[in-house]
C-alpha cells in the first residue's frame, strides 16, 4: 500500500467521517489499493461528494452502504 | 492354593456388584426415568425409591464413580452431591445392603465444561451485557485472566475493578452468580464524544481459580502465536459465542469507524474489517470479544462491533491489546 494512500486515507477522513451518514472509512485492496468510505445510508448528495473528492485527487475511493456499526454484544 | 484363588475371586464379585450399584445409581439420579426402564428388575424391586422421584428431586447429584480407597481394596462407590447439607450415603448404604458396597459422598457442586475462548462472558448483574471470551490469558507471574470487551465486561466503563463480578455464562445466555468466573480486573478505557480517537474496547477478568481454564479456543484450537501484520485479504477465523465458528477475510485495514456507545459516539481507529467468505456473517451479537486469528492459528484481532448490515465486523488489532494488560497466550 503506498503511503500516499495511507495520506489519503487520513485526508478522507479528516473530510467525511463525522458528516452526516458516514460511519466509517478504511484502505481495501480487494483489486487495487482504494479507499472505502462506510455510509449509514447512501445518502446521494454525500455518496457524490466523496466521489468527486476522488476524481479531484485522483484517489480511487468507493463508498459502501453498511448502516451504523453497532457493539457485537 | 484354593485360598489364593478365591480371594481374588470374591474381589471380582465385589467389583461387579459395585458396578451393577452404580449402574443402578447412575439410573436414579442422573438417567431417570429413561435408564431406569432399562433395569426394570431393580427398578420394581426398589419401586418406592425410583418412582416418587421426578427429575427435577434427582438434581443434589452431579456424578457417581467407582473408587478404590487403595491398591487391592474393595471398590467403593463416590456421589459428588451439588449441596452440601444432602446426605445420602447412609440411607442408600441401607436400602442397598445386599450389595455390598460402601457409598460415599463428596460434596462438588455442579461439574462444569473447563473455561475456553469462544465461551460465552458477561458482566456480572442480572441482564448484564454477555459476549464472548476470547481467550484465557497469563501475565508474567502466570496469573489467569479471561480477556474479552470493555463493553462487554466492564459495563461501558462504568465497570469497578477488583469488586464486578464477571459469569460465564453471560446473564443473557443464563448465567447467575452462581456461574461467577473471576472479577473484574482492568479495561481500557472507551474515550467518548468522536473526536478523541480509541484503538480498543478490550478488559481483563482475574480467574478465580488459576489453572481451572484452558488457554485455548473451541473448534480452533491452541493460539499459535501473534500475527501482528496480517495481509490484506488473508483469511482469518473466529469462535464466537453466538456464531461459532466462521472464517472470512481481512478485507478492510486502517479501519476508522463511529461506534455508538451509552454515553455518546465513540471513534475508533486503525481497527480491522472483516468479511465472511461463507453464506451468513464473519460475527453477530453475542461475539464482541471473540479472538480473530489466521489459519495458522495466531491471534490477529478481537471482534468489537459489526456493521448494521452485518455484512464487516470490526476487530481490535490484538498486539496493542496484550500489550496494554501486560498479558499473552
Amino acid at each position: 500500500m503506498p503511503d500516499d494512500m495511507a495520506s489519503a486515507r487520513d485526508e478522507a477522513e479528516r473530510l467525511f467521517l463525522g458528516r452526516e451518514d458516514v460511519v466509517g472509512v478504511a484502505l481495501s485492496r480487494r483489486v487495487s489499493p482504494e479507499i472505502v468510505v462506510f455510509l449509514k445510508t447512501g445518502l446521494p448528495e454525500i455518496a457524490a461528494e466523496i466521489r468527486k473528492w476522488g476524481e479531484k485527487t485522483g484517489v480511487d475511493v468507493s463508498v459502501k452502504v453498511t448502516g451504523s456499526f453497532r457493539s457485537a454484544s | 492354593m484354593k485360598a489364593i484363588l478365591k480371594k481374588p475371586a470374591q474381589f471380582e464379585l465385589r467389583r461387579h456388584r459395585a458396578e451393577e450399584l452404580l449402574n443402578v445409581l447412575t439410573a436414579r439420579f442422573l438417567q431417570f426415568p429413561q435408564r431406569a426402564k432399562m433395569i426394570g428388575k431393580i427398578v420394581d424391586e426398589n419401586a418406592s425409591f425410583f418412582l416418587p422421584k421426578s427429575r427435577e428431586e434427582a438434581v443434589p447429584v452431579a456424578g457417581l464413580a467407582l473408587r478404590e480407597a487403595a491398591a487391592g481394596q474393595a471398590a467403593r462407590i463416590t456421589i459428588f452431591t451439588t449441596d452440601p447439607n444432602v446426605t445420602l450415603s447412609s440411607k442408600l448404604q441401607a436400602r442397598f445392603a445386599d450389595f455390598e458396597v460402601k457409598i460415599e459422598e463428596r460434596h462438588t457442586g455442579f461439574f462444569k465444561l473447563c473455561l475456553q475462548g469462544g465461551d460465552s462472558v458477561g458482566y456480572g448483574v442480572s441482564g448484564g451485557a454477555t459476549g464472548t471470551l476470547g481467550c484465557v490469558v497469563k501475565d508474567s507471574a502466570l496469573d489467569e485472566y479471561a480477556l474479552s470487551c470493555n463493553h462487554v465486561i466492564a459495563n461501558e466503563n462504568s465497570g469497578t475493578v477488583h469488586q464486578d463480578e464477571v459469569w460465564s455464562p453471560g446473564s443473557k445466555n443464563g448465567g447467575t452468580n452462581a456461574d461467577r468466573i473471576g472479577l473484574l480486573n482492568d479495561f481500557e478505557m472507551v474515550r467518548l464524544g468522536g473526536i478523541l480517537t480509541n484503538e480498543m474496547d478490550a478488559a481483563i477478568a482475574k480467574l478465580d481459580t488459576n489453572g481451572g481454564a484452558v488457554s485455548q479456543i473451541r473448534t480452533v484450537g491452541t493460539v499459535a502465536g501473534l500475527d501482528s501484520n496480517p495481509g490484506y485479504n488473508s483469511r482469518v477465523q473466529k469462535q464466537g459465542y453466538r456464531t461459532k465458528h466462521t472464517t472470512g477475510e481481512l478485507t478492510f485495514k486502517n479501519m476508522s469507524l463511529l461506534l455508538p456507545f451509552a454515553g455518546g459516539n465513540a471513534l475508533f481507529v486503525n481497527q480491522y474489517g472483516l468479511v465472511s467468505d461463507q453464506m451468513g456473517v464473519f460475527a453477530d451479537t453475542g461475539d464482541s470479544g471473540a479472538l480473530v486469528l489466521n489459519m495458522r492459528n495466531e491471534a490477529v484481532g478481537l471482534i468489537m462491533a459489526v456493521a448494521g448490515t452485518g455484512e464487516i465486523a470490526a476487530a481490535n488489532p490484538i498486539d496493542p491489546v496484550l500489550k496494554r494488560f501486560g498479558v499473552s497466550f
